[in-house]
């Protein structure tokens, strides 16, 4: 008589982020070795890069915000600040800049080791004012060009993209391969190009679907807390078949976390809808003030900084590489304008059923943060959602308060203990 | 300065901070509309050839309470988009039919979304390129005017008209060479115009209808040009990063009396930022559009690839005959603090005395500034 099979835990369906991590270290040796192995190294963002196009001529993207939230999650922003405010940079500037040009300083060292300088500055503005002035700085500090790629803010309030947006932006995708053929000494192969996108494609749309996994009661992960580390592949391995593998697998294990009734927290007791950028010093510990109460993200904005992908609002299509990208440049999360951020976080509470919203606003970040305490009153006052805001920092540990942050939380759970049993 | 002239900058500058009773006497007058914009930079044409008066929305510099402001912001966001919405929020900015906002950096670019919000009014956002130097910018920037252009048009009830806006391209043409002019007879001879004079001569241009304030700006100019105050032992200092919150006018003030002649700042730069515009051929919204994308001038919310700033400063400073450089940037202001950063490394390498210091709109103590701003001075003059 076969067995029944043996109820699987949270431990056994937690593998991904391993798998994750087995990347992210993989990726930081092919960076650390870049120097050595001669592979030129650009510097890129988060928000908006076209990694296709780099990968096409063989460069080896950096991202400094990726290397600097993992210095810090490993506790070393405070020296690099701290290196850069005694350079002159002011405290009120962003926390990531300081840490991304003190990395490169001469004598500095990071948690993660040696980072390299850049052999080109890849500037792909959108949604971030400051990546601009960031560039300017390295570009400044090591004489590196910076080759641009401006893309313009949705800025329609029902989030219409006028054609000239479009055009402006494929037309300058063209100009940038040429600058890229210059700078690698290789000549653009379209078919290459067409293949990453293919690919890129297909991990975009595994990853939309372990998003929308948060739709399930309870949800098998969090979708803040835990995306962070599962957005991490789209972001630096997009384009791979070890990335499109890495979605398949996180995938299957949110479908076998649902069957097997595990979650991150051992029951789901509230669901969250989280806004903003995470505290990366004291990550671990953020993260239990709300899981101790078992609350659990059911859908959150952040990780949608790589691409909206869960609004349908791009689809990468490898028949149309350029223009295909350009739409993907253009919605990243903070190139959207308030309303749509705020009616999108609405939309998360409709569709996801949540029972509240936490805006988690950082003093380095005005991109995101500026306007959050206007999404609080229409979400908590216009339409009657729960929404705690709280602030700290999402790298620097001097604005992190952990007793005042913890009593902020549990208040706001007293209150929406009060609330639930209310309805 | 003659009284007449005096007391119309005097007036139009005081009204522009909170009150703006002066747009709407205009649009009573004129039947006209009137819209606001917040720096630093707007293609001020555009609305003038369609009747609708531009009004440079420069913050209220401490007039207004910033409480509901700060609730919808939050604290780490600098004064003057506090005020500006603290003015939108409790009714001061009525008297406007719209407001547009651009890309200068983040708060302003969010400020735009949280004011279409809350206030039932046209608004709307211009994405000014950034890819200067790409071949795709001027017909992206044509397209771009176009597009706010329709929007005014509505706001308006009219058409964007290509005479008209010529014609207003050539008087704002005369506007701006007339406040290069202003600038530059600061620059030669800043003895015969103290800072508070000059502030309130360039503020009125953020709030008077164009053809009237060149008319009065000329008359200022042959005024102030006969002046023979004599010049005193005061050094010669650039202000830099004033291009958008303006700096309390005591302060400046402060400096000035510590021995500092101030023969650079940036204080509403945007109206005196663009070159000329052509006025010739068939498509004067590509005019305007390629005098934006082919001006080299640096402005710190604007990047330009092909602009060096480094190499731009040490050539201002000289052009300036600058004995110093006084970097006053305001509280949170992102983009100052960073190409503070970068003036400053070339000005170290020459030695070329700098010193930093921050503002807020609505700054009332100056004792320190005074401090600093004396030491300064006097480390320069007994060099």
């Amino acid at each position: 008589m076969p067995q029944p099979a043996a109820k699987l835990t949270f431990k056994d369906l937690d593998r991904a982020k391993y798998m994750q991590g087995g990347m992210i270290k993989e990726y930081f040796d092919s960076l650390t070795n870049s120097r050595a192995n001669g592979t030129k190294v650009a510097y890129a963002f988060v928000m908006a890069n076209p990694i296709e196009l780099l990968k096409s001529f063989d460069f080896l993207p950096l991202y400094p915000e990726i290397t600097s939230l993992n210095i810090s999650y490993r506790g070393g922003a405070p020296p690099l600040i701290t290196l850069a405010e005694e350079a002159g940079y002011s405290t009120d500037a962003c926390g990531y800049v300081k840490m991304g040009v003190a990395a490169t300083m001469p004598g500095a060292s990071t948690t993660i080791g040696n980072v390299p300088g850049p052999d080109l500055l890849l500037l792909s503005y959108s949604g971030c004012q400051i990546y601009i002035h960031w560039w300017e700085q390295f570009h400044y500090q090591a004489g590196v060009p910076i080759v641009l790629l401006d893309i313009p803010y949705v800025r329609d309030f029902e989030g219409r993209v006028p054609r000239h947006d479009i055009r402006y932006v494929t037309g300058q995708l063209e100009e940038v391969i040429a600058r890229l053929e210059k700078a690698s000494g290789k000549r653009f192969d379209e078919n290459r190009l067409k293949e990453t996108v293919r690919l890129s494609a297909e991990a975009w749309d595994l990853w939309r679907q372990c998003l929308e996994m948060g739709k399930l009661r309870p949800t098998p992960f969090d979708a803040y807390f835990e995306s962070i580390y599962y957005m991490a592949p789209i972001t630096f391995a997009r384009g791979s078949q070890k990335c499109v593998d890495f979605y398949r697998f996180l995938l299957e294990e949110l479908k076998s976390r649902a069957e097997h009734g595990v979650g991150p927290t051992a029951e789901e007791r509230y669901r969250l809808v989280f806004e903003g950028v995470p505290n990366y010093p004291f990550f671990k510990k953020f993260w239990g003030l709300f899981a101790q109460h078992n609350a659990r993200s059911v859908a959150s904005t952040y990780p949608k900084v790589a691409g909206l992908v869960d609004t349908g609002a791009f689809r990468l299509n490898p028949d149309k590489p350029l223009e295909s990208l350009a739409e993907y440049m253009i919605h990243a999360y903070c190139n959207w304008n308030m309303p749509l951020r705020t009616n999108l976080i609405e939309k998360y509470v409709r569709d996801y059923k949540a029972d509240a919203v936490i805006l988690h606003s950082i003093k380095s970040c005005r991109s995101f943060s500026m306007g959050e305490g206007d999404m609080r009153e229409y979400l908590a006052v216009e339409k009657g959602i729960p929404t705690l805001l709280v602030e700290s920092d999402h790298v620097d540990p001097r604005y992190y308060s952990e007793a005042q942050m913890k009593n902020r939380v549990d208040a706001f759970f007293e209150t929406l203990d009060l609330r639930m049993g209310a309805k | 300065m003659q009284g007449s002239l005096a007391s119309r900058f005097e007036e139009a500058s005081t009204d522009s901070y909170t009150t703006f009773g002066l747009v709407s006497k205009w649009k009573q007058e004129t039947k006209g509309k009137a819209v606001g914009y917040f720096p630093v930079y707007f293609p001020e044409e555009l609305a003038d050839s369609m009747g609708i008066l531009p009004v440079s929305l420069q913050g209220a510099s401490g007039g207004v309470s910033l409480d509901m402001a700060t609730a919808h912001t939050q604290s780490f966001v600098c004064s003057i988009s506090r005020s500006v919405f603290q003015m939108a929020l409790q009714g001061n900015l009525e008297v406007f039919d719209g407001l547009i906002f651009s890309n200068i950096c983040d708060v302003a670019r969010n400020l735009s979304g949280i004011t279409k919000r809350n206030m039932a009014k046209y608004v709307d956002y211009i994405h000014f390129p950034v890819n200067n130097s790409s071949s795709h910018a001027a017909a992206y920037l044509r397209d771009e005017y176009l597009r706010i252009g329709e929007g005014l048009a509505n706001v308006a009830g009219t058409r964007l008209d290509a005479e008209k806006l010529r014609a207003s391209i050539s008087l704002h043409n005369e506007k701006r060479r007339l406040l290069r002019r202003l600038a530059a007879l600061r620059r030669e001879r800043p003895e015969i115009i103290p800072y508070a004079e000059w502030y309130s001569v360039i503020r009125a241009s953020a709030v008077m209808p164009a053809s009237e304030y060149a008319s009065a700006l000329a008359s200022y100019l042959d005024e102030a040009s006969a002046r023979t105050s004599k010049s005193m032992d005061k050094i010669r200092v650039a202000v830099i990063g004033n291009f958008c919150e303006q700096i309390p006018v005591m302060l400046m003030k402060v400096i000035e009396d510590a021995g500092c002649y101030v023969v650079n700042d940036e204080a509403l730069i945007g109206n005196r930022w663009l070159q000329d515009v052509r006025t010739e051929g068939d498509d004067p919204v590509l005019s305007l559009a390629e005098a934006y994308i082919g001006n080299r001038e640096p402005l710190t919310v604007r990047f330009h690839p092909e602009v060096d700033k480094q190499e731009h400063i040490e050539a201002f400073v000289k052009s300036l005959r600058a004995d110093g450089v006084i970097f006053c940037t305001p509280k949170f202001c992102e983009p100052a603090l960073y190409d503070y950063m970068i003036y400053k490394a070339p000005l170290e390498k020459r030695k070329t005395p700098y010193l930093h210091l921050e503002y807020e709109e609505s700054s009332s103590s100056f004792e320190h500034v005074r401090t600093m701003a004396e030491t300064f001075a006097e480390s320069i003059l007994f060099d």
